[in-house]
């Protein structure tokens, strides 16, 4: 028995329909993610994957209505007889623009903002706010007003918000969709640090694979609705997929098998190149 | 057409200043706004006028804000001479009363509400929202009340840079307002409404999941601001500064 | 391999701009030409500057030092909504557009503007409409549609006056891999009739697909390059002044590789090219 895992989510036969859609968003998920992962989720437009997102941070059922059959259990809390709120307290959900995430006029009380609405102490607030602001370096803006900060800060504090609840799930949406490539690799391993010390579980939804291929420990893809690949990034991009957009570096290896049966699956640039090196070493010779 | 929102922003909102009036309970703060406003109201002398200005303009200098305050001042000046303007006229056409009378009375009303614009930021830049809100739940305001109004007034900067990227988008593509025909104007005036009433909305939703998202309808917010000795000078000079105007 | 023909649509020289007397400068200087029939890139971090530069483009902000001409026009001295006509610019984000109730309606708005009549209008929506493969949603809502029909009728609504300069701003955010195709062949196909495309984005892996034919870097409000795209992705220094990442392909070639290639297919010809002369192990 799997007994030395824990299971933080769980989705037992789900089907979604949104309330004026005569298709299913979601068709029979099945899905088990376990303590720590960090799992990535990708596929195109329409696929689902914001609604998988919405129905781990109980958005659906609800905030959107419509149809949800089966049922979705975070963290021990099946999501259809809890409120929003107090998933909240473990979930945590970080939007594709900061602008509609921060609330407050100060960033000081914007990072209060959610752990007084759970009911921390103000000590207990105050040591977390240092805490994070030393993690993303944010200390200079603590006392700036969030109406005048730049595209980036106001990124950090997003970023921030979710982090301080130091939340057993971290949900991200599309959040790289907006930041140029260097913040979102930044945010990426400050993401998997966290992770990695803490035991947050990630679940990424996003369009570009790239930057996360690092950290991420679980690949799940999406089409339609349904869940048409699930394993370990290696596998499911070069072993279970065939019709797919891949990353331009996946996409040249998986034509370059000889390489690959070889020397291994690159998933990232430095291990393409050390594919690479070796087979140029060994024609030269 | 630039959206002079900078000077909006700096004058209404908090600006983070280590000054007496920062320390100020905010409930203190906006008594003492609500008896300037008695005071300006109630007098027809410009001595009193002149004197409450003055008062003002110490407060505004003790909280170092009296420059952005100004500022915000000069930005709604056309709104003033609207104003102004629209009183001299109706005071003229529909009271019937003679020109002088007339603009009188336009330059008292006016300069009331100079005033009072001009004290606004002795309470909005002092004061963090979060400070407001708390003050207003002391006087026993539920929560659910008063969270719409601090946002609402938080996402006016926003909405208004929203406003002016729809203008931006639509004269991209074309739309022009250089025209003398009035009817035309209004008609120009649908391409901007629509989408900026549309885009507000959908912030509105999002806001509402935010909202949810972040814990919002669990606990109350907590911390109490204290009364501090600065409170209770500051309200007893400006109760006896009014008292004696009234009374004279 | 320039077309003697071109002709050069937008001319900038030492633009300096910010917004108040308070603020700091936006931009530092700017020198710039941009031809006919050529594809330039606008690439920096967040904040350098990208965006407020292309809205001089068409008036929208006017320069505090230096001047833009477009196609001659000083752009002091010429409204917007006329400059308009020659250059369309696409926002990032097209719900802050949409203001009719179809997306028929939508795409002839700005032709409605110029008061042309109604069957000259319907020829030049069909065949936007058509060019961007978008005529099965002639009569949908646009806040219906999702972010890549979106955003091909907010192009479709600024190519339908035929603009010799056409910017587009970030226009691959939020897009999936199918969207970024169609607009790769929509951005080639304008090229081919001869309009100046610009593109302000930090997406590097879509421009080592689109191979653009300059590349502007900046930083910081200042032009620190202007040129061939393969010397900017091939160069680690000037990438990482920017905040930008190298992207895949030539970060895999680098002192790999001959040659360099941008795209992925590129790599693979020129991969299969070297070790045919170099022995199958």
């Amino acid at each position: 028995m799997l007994r030395n895992r824990d299971v933080v989510i769980e989705f037992r036969g789900v089907w979604y329909r949104y309330p004026h859609s005569d298709d299913y968003a979601l068709k029979d998920i099945n899905l088990r993610i376990y303590r720590g992962e960090f799992v990535v989720v990708v596929g195109p437009s329409g696929c689902g994957k914001s609604t998988l997102v919405r129905c781990i941070n109980g958005l659906i059922p609800h905030y959107y209505g419509g149809e949800l059959r089966g049922q979705v259990i975070v963290c021990g809390l099946n999501t259809k007889e809890v409120t929003v709120q107090e998933i909240s307290r473990y979930v945590a959900t970080v939007l594709q623009n900061p602008e509609d995430m921060l609330v407050t006029d100060l960033v000081e009380d914007e990072l209060a903002f959610t752990l007084e609405n759970l009911g921390y102490s103000e000590s207990e607030i105050r040591e977390r706010i240092r805490w994070i602001a030393k993690l993303l370096d944010i200390e200079h803006l603590l006392r700036r007003s969030t109406l005048e900060l730049s595209y980036g800060e106001m990124q950090k504090v997003a970023f921030a918000t979710a982090l301080i609840l130091r939340p057993k799930i971290l949900l991200l949406d599309e959040f790289t969709s907006n930041l140029d490539p260097y913040s979102a690799q930044y945010f990426a391993s400050i993401v998997d640090e966290l992770r990695r010390k803490e035991g947050t579980t990630v679940i990424n939804v996003c369009h570009r694979l790239e930057y996360f291929l690092k950290y991420c420990t679980r690949l799940i893809v999406m089409n339609s609705g349904r869940v048409v690949a699930d394993g370990d990034p290696r596998t499911v991009l070069y072993d279970m997929l065939e019709d797919y957009n891949y990353p331009p570096l996946v996409f040249i290896f998986k034509n370059l098998r000889e390489l690959v049966n070889l020397y291994g699956k690159p998933i990232t640039v430095e291990e393409g190149r050390l594919v690479l090196e070796k087979f140029l070493k060994r024609i030269s010779n | 057409m630039v959206l002079r929102r900078s000077s909006v922003t700096t004058a209404l909102f908090y600006k983070s200043r280590e000054t007496v009036l920062h320390k100020l309970n905010p409930l203190t703060k906006l008594a003492v706004i609500l008896i300037i406003t008695a005071a300006l109201f109630n007098t027809d002398n410009s001595i009193k006028l002149a004197i409450t200005l003055t008062i003002v303009l110490i407060l505004l200098y003790l909280g170092k804000v009296l420059r952005s305050s100004l500022e915000l001042i000069t930005t709604l000046l056309p709104m003033f001479i609207l104003l102004f303007t629209v009183c001299v006229l109706s005071w003229m056409y529909v009271a019937d009363k003679p020109p002088t009378t007339a603009i009188t009375i336009a330059t008292f009303v006016t300069t009331r509400l100079i005033i009072l614009t001009l004290a606004l930021p002795i309470l909005y830049s002092t004061t963090r929202l979060s400070d407001i809100a708390r003050s207003l739940l002391l006087l026993r305001i539920p929560f659910s009340v008063v969270l719409p109004i601090i946002l609402a007034y938080r996402f006016i900067p926003v909405l208004l840079k929203d406003l002016a990227t729809v203008y931006e988008s639509q004269v991209s593509r074309g739309l022009s307002f250089r025209t003398k025909n009035p009817v035309k104007i209004i008609k120009n005036l649908v391409p901007v409404t629509i989408p900026a009433v549309i885009v507000a909305t959908l912030r509105a939703i999002d806001l509402a999941e935010v909202l949810a998202l972040r814990g919002v309808a669990l606990s109350r917010v907590r911390f109490r601001p204290s009364i501090t000795h600065y409170d209770i000078l500051l309200l007893t000079a400006v109760i006896a500064t009014v008292t004696i105007l009234l009374i004279t | 391999m320039r077309n003697s023909s071109r002709e050069l649509v937008i001319e900038v020289r030492d633009l300096w701009f910010r917004y108040s007397r308070d603020s700091p400068w936006v931009l530092r200087g700017i020198d710039l030409e941009l031809y006919s029939g050529e594809i330039v890139a606008i690439v920096g971090r967040n904040g350098c500057g990208k965006t407020t530069l292309i809205k001089h483009f068409n008036g929208l902000l006017k320069p505090c030092r230096g001047i833009v001409k477009v196609l001659g026009m000083d752009t002091r001295y010429v409204s917007t909504s006329e400059l308009s006509k020659y250059v369309g610019i696409v926002f990032q984000n097209p719900i802050y557009q949409f203001s009719c109730s179809t997306v028929f309606d939508e795409v002839a708005f700005a032709l409605k503007l110029r008061n042309l009549p109604s069957d000259v209008i319907e020829k030049l929506v069909n065949s936007v409409l058509g060019e961007l493969g978008i005529v099965h949603l002639a009569n949908r809502c646009p806040y219906d549609l999702s972010l890549g029909e979106q955003r091909r009728v907010s192009i479709a609504s600024v190519l339908v006056y035929r603009p010799k300069v056409l910017v587009l701003d970030e226009p691959t955010t939020g897009l999936d891999y199918r969207s970024k195709s169609s607009l790769l062949n929509i951005i080639r196909r304008e090229k081919e009739r001869g309009c100046c495309i610009v593109l302000v984005t930090h997406d590097m892996e879509f421009l080592c697909e689109l191979k653009p034919d300059r590349v502007v870097l900046m930083d910081n409000g200042k032009v620190i390059y202007i040129g061939d795209p393969r010397e900017v992705m091939y160069s680690p220094e000037l990438l990482s002044r920017c905040n930008l990442v190298e992207p895949q392909v030539p970060a895999l070639s680098r002192g790999l590789l001959p040659a360099r290639p941008l795209s992925a297919k590129e790599f693979l010809s020129e991969f299969v090219k070297m070790r045919d002369v170099d022995g199958t192990p």
